[in-house]
């Protein structure tokens, strides 16, 4: 947080309207924050303050004469860059990518976001085509996490993560193949939904695997996810994938009330898994006690299978990746970042019958994840199992084993969110995976929201 | 163990340059230790008795 801005993007929005301060003050504070942190966090791979100071003062004349657009007027928003804006370019991060990619203009999501008012400040900080780990050999920013410069901030939606929690703008857009929203949010400390598959259109936005990439919102709360949800989703034919459902008011289910909220737990392959620091297994308790203080009923269940979804993801995902980077491997090897190359080739190790196969688990785990919410509202597990690892020489065979639990809710589509619930015995952020039905955001966003009116932990800001 | 090593490392590059990809061969180590865990994950999707089912 920026200090002396209001915190979340409701609270400017309710300033802006008040006449406590303007767009342009908002967003000249965000960049002038921006302008003297961001060589040490690593947020920012473009930035496009003409464009945005032009839009902050064109929102602040709009409000002045009446014309309210909604929440999102004023508000400096970032967008990860592997998603296409007019006015600036688009690298997914890559040495490989073709610069006339980004020649089409605005993505549909960032249209609505531009069309919804929003100020936007620039393109953030990704791992390289949303996969991977930084490689400090190649001339990009290594983002950090702001909680500990030492630490990654996750990724792939890296900069969007680190950007809000550092203060840079109020929220963003991110993608999520394998838990690229909520792995960085939860490592960041902020909040990140990954909507059901198609809700939010990815016309414009440089395919990872076709068949798991989400687009969804990253920002402080689960009501300001919720407000940035509601412009960014719905159909756009652009998008053969995309869901043709009408999108709902998702701030009217945030009504503050866990009565008769059902939310099953689900502890086996998450809290038990390889190298979970307890210390998150701890504040992962200590959340679920929250929601039944408040008058959730919280059960314990046990997902037939869960852990073999959890061996789908890879097969479906690098086989998809490789599928799109084939032909530049072959010929560009080296210009690829070095996990980069490393993860989507290893799709060669797979047979056709393997893709078949992580469609069948995919589809008979669904089956049993339905049923578990068609009794319950949510399913709760750790988001991430340990706080952020190192920044800079974080060992390939040592991030492959890392405890985040986000890759099922890809295969499976469903909505999920992380949320933050406190930190690891070292200070690092740890977050709570909120998931649940098909195109059941609002329920997700409600037991979030919920949550974060009886804590505050997604409003401690980072000291920088 | 050393042969079998060996026909790890024989049909990780044989799967690579049928991929036409060119690893370097600190890359290739990197591969040859990943492979059997990849395949030991994959073999897992068997272990589920899925039937009839699609």
């Amino acid at each position: 947080m920026t200090a002396g801005l209001p915190p979340t993007i409701a609270a400017a929005a309710g300033a802006l309207r008040a006449g406590e301060t303007t767009s342009v003050a908002l967003t000249e504070a965000m960049l002038e924050r921006a302008d003297r942190l961001d060589d040490r966090i690593g947020c920012y791979l473009f930035r496009c303050d003409d464009a945005a100071l032009a839009r902050a003062k064109q929102a602040d004349a709009e409000l002045a004469a009446g014309d309210d657009k909604g929440p999102l007027q004023g508000i400096p928003l970032a967008v990860k860059d592997i998603v296409a804006t007019a006015d600036c370019p688009t690298s997914a991060q890559s040495l490989v990518l073709d610069p006339a990619w980004g020649d089409q203009g605005d993505a549909p999501v960032v249209r609505r976001l531009r069309e919804a008012g929003a100020v936007l400040t620039g393109k953030t900080s990704t791992m390289e085509f949303a996969i991977g780990l930084p490689d400090p050999a190649k001339p990009f920013p290594v983002p950090r996490n702001p909680w500990n410069l030492d630490r990654w901030s996750g990724g792939s939606s890296s900069g969007t993560a680190n950007g809000v929690a550092a203060g840079f703008f109020y929220g963003g857009v991110g993608t999520d193949t394998g838990g690229s929203i909520r792995m960085p949010s939860a490592l960041c400390g902020i909040t990140g939904l990954k909507p059901t598959f198609g809700r939010v259109p990815k016309a414009g936005v440089v395919p990872l695997s076709w068949s798991l990439d989400h687009v969804g919102p990253m920002a402080r709360t689960a009501h300001d996810c919720a407000l940035l949800l509601e412009v960014m989703a719905g159909y756009d034919a652009a998008d053969p994938l995309c869901l043709d459902a009408p999108v709902p008011r998702y701030v009217d289910a945030l009504d503050g009330s866990l009565d008769g909220v059902r939310v099953a737990v689900q502890r086996r392959h998450h809290v038990d898994a390889p190298f979970v620091d307890p210390s998150t297994v701890a504040r992962f308790d200590e959340a679920l006690a929250v929601l039944e203080a408040g008058g959730a009923v919280v059960e314990e269940v046990d997902i037939e299978a869960f852990d073999i979804l959890n061996e789908a993801v890879a097969p479906l995902f690098m086989t998809e990746a490789f599928a799109y980077h084939r032909p530049t491997m072959q010929t560009r090897w080296d210009d690829y970042f070095a996990t980069t190359r490393v993860m989507v080739a290893s799709a060669a190790f797979y047979t056709g019958t393997d893709v078949v196969q992580a469609r069948r688990v995919r589809n008979h785990v669904l089956g049993r994840v339905n049923e578990v919410l068609g009794r319950y509202d949510v399913i709760a597990t750790l988001t991430n199992g340990v706080g952020a690892p190192n920044a800079v020489g974080l060992d390939f065979a040592a991030a492959l084993v890392l405890p985040v639990f986000t890759g099922p809710w890809n295969a499976l589509g469903l909505p999920g969110a992380s949320v933050p619930i406190g930190f690891t015995n070292d200070g690092l952020p740890v977050g709570m995976h909120l998931a649940g039905p098909s195109l059941g955001e609002a329920a997700v966003l409600r037991v979030a929201d919920a949550y974060q009116q009886r804590t505050d932990w997604h409003l401690r800001a980072p000291s920088l | 163990m050393e042969a079998a090593g060996n026909e790890t490392e024989t049909l990780v590059r044989a799967l690579l340059a049928g991929a036409g990809v060119t690893p370097s061969e600190e890359e290739m180590a990197v591969f040859v230790m990943m492979y059997p865990i990849l395949r030991q994950k994959a073999d897992r999707l068997y272990e589920l008795d899925l039937g009839d089912r699609p």
